[in-house]
């Protein structure tokens, strides 16, 4: 049977009309019709992220993704991208903790070309050793880039080890290290391809000005004959609750310190998670905000304040950021921020019902430009798929943020974010570095007498 | 560029109702490889023009797919007009419009907006201010009597403006250690000095920063935004039509100055001749991993009939991924994440501009590969080129066209720079005619020696590299 099931979303407002269909090799398929512009995407979520990094190969999972770009047996070598630009179109590629996704964009008229070119490297992907020492110095000089010379971007290497154990994929940051960059091997990238590049673990997303009938069979065609393999496990880990380093300090080339706080918290799409989306809108993004309020309006104390859940399948984390200024007591401002939340948990401060209306109308917005082109609308279903396996989930996805409470938000802040659950990065300026300091310092939960 | 969405709605539609059968299986191999058909047929939008009873233009797009609206005011008013010893005044007063204003203070005006779940921009151009308006369409008239006040009663109180200095003052320092961001911001500055108007900093220095008070903000938006010398243009794209725009700008901007087409001023075109003091400049970056690579180099003026042969040559030399560019130094050598190039065109000057940060120790021979690749163009261009060109050409319209935001901001600068409504058509339609021959004769521009070489890293290492490979240099500062 070539369609396992076949559903067809029924449109409104708040909706993203769409087809789903599933061939025999497990492949999932979503269509999403909109002749709005004579455009089409054709997006590929890999059920394979950072997460899944072979062990001692940090950041393998995001340097397998620019290998993808380097040509198969029927297209080789650059062919992908070029054949696709002289035809008008143009591609991109991300890596996340969980997944990992391929989008082409492009005129109506190459959709056959596109989906025949995504089938081909799903199976037929040609990787050499030059091909592979290329790619690492490419993406090592991406690293140099956005994280060792972009000012802060160290924040983002020294936070997933500080929160998650060396056992949790999620300890590595998935930019990955020189070393392990440096280590990799075409045995790997191999094993890595026959593992996660497979039917089963892939949906495909094709949106925009394209005829349903004339895709699905093109999909037969190209993605049909590719070969059912065993189903994936990935490494199975317990939730983590309290961060592995208490208190770290490093010093870089930044003219002004900054600090994040952060805590462990529910992840994606799990109860607690709409809450703390929209406690991150209590704190800080509006003038009123308690946090921008205290410390950026009435205080001056800081140069800004940003509070955001940054969500994930094994594991969120909640972070409150601080751009401080030059003479910020960060002490002062930690015990502002952590007093906010004690008096969130404890009661003494409700968040108001007119509050909570007011962030409900920015989500709703939010959810509204969603809606506006067909690559959002694209990534938005792909992403209930991958974490919920339905589709059909934009108006329960709103449904989420509407059902938040002042009480479900006081809940969230005493069961999570407390004092003694969270982890603090500082980042000074490196001439406010003592003499005699010879590395980073840094502090535990257990060294510092953590209270549990 | 940009594109539209109304109009074609039948027109796509109409492509789609002819459906096919199930077609036989096509093996992935490489005798199947699919060839593409022609593209469907693609106009962009035209925007509307009509005057306003006030007798302010305007400009719009009406889109009714999602009950949005962004509602652009241009003000006559820009960072060209600032003098040296108070750049940033344009931009820095934009900011306060943002502060306190009306009889509400600067958190009570986040506040409401915040509430309406209406986000509210201002841009500063070198020759004008660009306030910007996204918001439910229900909820637009509530938002525009808000942003009316901060348009023309911000109080620019002291205290907002201590918060908001020190404010600027500190991401200035922070964007100021960022080797990319130095090399992109001040390239202009070396090429075209600190005297003309494309080569002074629209955020300021820290210097002229700490010299601006709140006399120089209220002075500067009393002559340039509200007084006799303001004007107020309107473009509009999203779920409304002309008429509920009349009514909202009678309701809530009746009392202010209105732009005209005919009242867009023009400033004086700078002379081009541009004369760099040194081709190749290096401004110290202690410890950066990288180099931050930037050339640029004069190109043709507005209006110049080569100017989209020039852009279509620049799509294949650094505007896509497979550009020679990016091919050369990323997906050959390796040097760095990515490199490409675009001009930029205005009245004031025009030129190419190449970027790239590369791993430190590959400087020089960087420099020599990008150069090498820019000499390629005087070789002309093949057919893929041609075709790549093209229909990149015509998908950035396309792309444009999906987002009411980018729409709307590139209507803003057909109607402030004195376009007419129908250059996107226009423009489109001689891109398809462009020849191959024709982009090769735009080859004189893509050649580092007009222009100037900035060079950003880390000079302990760097200063040795370019000695030993015979590259003359000057030690340059950014402005203080």
């Amino acid at each position: 049977m070539l369609w396992l099931y076949a559903w067809i979303a029924q449109g409104s407002a708040m909706e993203i009309p769409h087809e789903t269909l599933q061939l025999d090799n497990g492949l999932n398929v979503i269509l999403i019709e909109d002749h709005k512009l004579p455009q089409v995407v054709v997006n590929t979520w890999y059920g394979v992220g950072s997460y899944d990094d072979p062990e001692g190969a940090s950041g393998f999972a995001h340097l397998f993704e620019h290998l993808m770009f380097m040509g198969t047996t029927v297209i080789p070598n650059s062919e992908f991208d070029i054949r696709m630009e002289v035809a008008g179109g143009w591609n991109n590629a991300s890596t996340a903790d969980d997944r990992t996704n391929y989008y082409d964009v492009g005129g109506a008229n190459i959709v056959d070309l596109l989906l025949f070119m995504e089938a081909d490297r799903m199976v037929n992907l040609d990787i050499t050793q030059e091909k592979l020492d290329l790619q690492r110095e490419v993406v090592r000089n991406e690293r140099r880039q956005n994280y060792e010379d972009a000012p802060y971007g160290s924040i983002w290497l020294e936070m997933p080890e500080m929160m998650y154990p060396a056992s949790h994929p999620y300890s590595l940051e998935g930019i990955g290290s020189h070393e392990d960059l440096l280590a990799a091997t075409l045995d790997t990238v191999g094993n890595f391809y026959d593992t996660w590049y497979q039917p089963a673990n892939a949906s495909l997303c094709i949106a925009g000005d394209f005829d349903a009938e004339q895709v699905k069979a093109l999909i037969q065609s190209y993605y049909g004959q590719i070969e059912a393999k065993e189903a994936i496990e990935h490494v199975q880990i317990e939730l983590p609750t309290v961060p592995q380093i208490k208190e770290k300090t490093i010093y870089d080339n930044v003219p002004l310190p900054a600090m994040l706080m952060m805590w462990h918290s529910p992840v994606v799409f799990k109860d607690g998670d709409a809450e703390a989306d929209v406690l991150s809108s209590v704190l800080t993004g509006r003038a009123d905000a308690l946090l921008t309020k205290r410390l950026v309006y009435d205080e001056s104390l800081v140069q800004s304040v940003e509070a955001f859940q940054y969500s994930r399948g094994r594991g969120s984390v909640f972070i409150v950021y601080v751009d401080a200024l030059a003479d910020t007591d960060l002490k002062q401002v930690e015990d502002i921020v952590t007093s906010t939340l004690n008096d969130l948990a404890s009661g003494e401060t409700v968040v108001k019902a007119e509050t909570l209306s007011a962030i409900l109308n920015n989500w709703e917005m939010d959810f509204l430009w969603g809606l506006e082109d067909i690559q959002e609308k694209a990534e938005a279903v792909q992403r209930y798929h991958h974490y919920l396996g339905q589709t059909d989930y934009v108006q329960q996805d709103l449904a989420r943020y509407q059902s938040v409470t002042p009480e479900k938000i006081q809940s969230l802040v005493g069961q999570y974010f407390t004092t003694d659950k969270m982890s603090k990065l500082l980042v000074l300026p490196e001439d406010q570095k003592e003499p005699e300091s010879t590395k980073d310092s840094e502090s535990t939960p257990s060294n510092e007498g953590d209270a549990q | 560029m940009n594109t539209f969405v109304i109009g074609l709605i039948g027109l796509l539609t109409q492509g789609c109702g002819e459906k096919k059968g199930i077609e036989t299986v096509k093996p992935v191999s490489a005798t199947t490889i699919p060839v593409p058909t022609a593209s469907s047929p693609f106009t962009p939008p035209t925007p509307v023009v009509s005057k306003l009873d006030s007798g302010a233009s305007l400009w719009m797009l009406e889109d009714h797919d999602i009950p949005v609206v962004v509602f652009n005011i241009v003000l006559a008013g820009g960072s060209s007009q600032d003098v040296a010893a108070k750049q940033g005044l344009a931009e820095l007063t934009n900011q306060m419009l943002l502060e306190s204003a009306g009889e509400r203070s600067s958190s009570e005006i986040s506040s409401v907006l915040y509430d309406m779940a209406v986000d509210v921009s201002v841009e500063t151009t070198r020759q004008h201010t660009i306030v910007q308006v996204s918001s439910h369409k229900d909820r637009l008239s509530d938002a525009l009597a808000v942003v009316s006040d901060m348009v023309f009663e911000p109080q620019i109180t002291e205290a907002d403006w201590s918060r908001v200095k020190e404010q600027n003052l500190a991401s200035l320092q922070q964007s100021r250690q960022d080797a990319s961001w130095v090399a992109s911001h001040y390239a202009p500055y070396f090429l075209y000095g600190a005297d003309h108007p494309l080569g002074r900093s629209v955020r300021g220095t820290p210097s002229t920063i700490e010299a601006v008070s709140t006399t120089d903000l209220r002075t500067w938006h009393q002559q340039r935004l509200k007084g006799a010398d303001a004007t107020m243009g309107v473009v509009v794209v999203g779920d409304i039509d002309a008429s509920t725009v009349e009514s909202l700008v009678e309701t809530h901007f009746s009392r202010f100055p209105v732009m005209t087409r005919e009242d867009i001023r023009i400033p004086v075109v700078v002379d081009v001749a541009v004369q760099p003091t040194a081709k190749t400049v290096l401004v110290d970056m202690p410890g950066a991993e990288q180099t931050s690579i930037r050339v640029l180099a004069p190109s043709y003026p507005a209006g110049d009939e080569r100017e989209i042969a020039a852009d279509l040559a620049g799509v294949v030399m650094g505007g896509t991924f497979t550009s020679r560019l990016n091919a050369k130094l990323r997906e050959e050598k390796g040097y760095t994440y990515g490199a490409g190039c675009s001009f930029t065109t205005g009245y004031y000057g025009s030129h190419l501009s190449v970027r790239t940060n590369v791993q430190t120790p590959s400087t020089t021979e960087a420099i020599q590969d990008l150069n090498d690749v820019l000499a390629t163009a005087k070789a002309g261009f093949s057919i893929d080129d041609h075709n790549k060109a093209v229909s990149a050409y015509r998908g950035d319209f396309v792309q444009l066209a999906s987002s009411r935001k980018q729409l709307a901001s590139e209507m803003v600068d057909l109607f402030r720079l004195g376009d007419p409504a129908t250059m996107w058509s226009t423009d489109l339609a001689i891109s398809q005619i462009v020849t191959a021959e024709q982009m090769q004769q735009t080859a004189e521009l893509f050649d580092a020696t007009r222009g100037v070489t900035v060079l950003v890293g880390d000079a302990s290492v760097v200063e040795p590299m370019l000695t030993e490979a015979g590259v003359g240099y000057t030690i340059a500062q950014i402005p203080e």
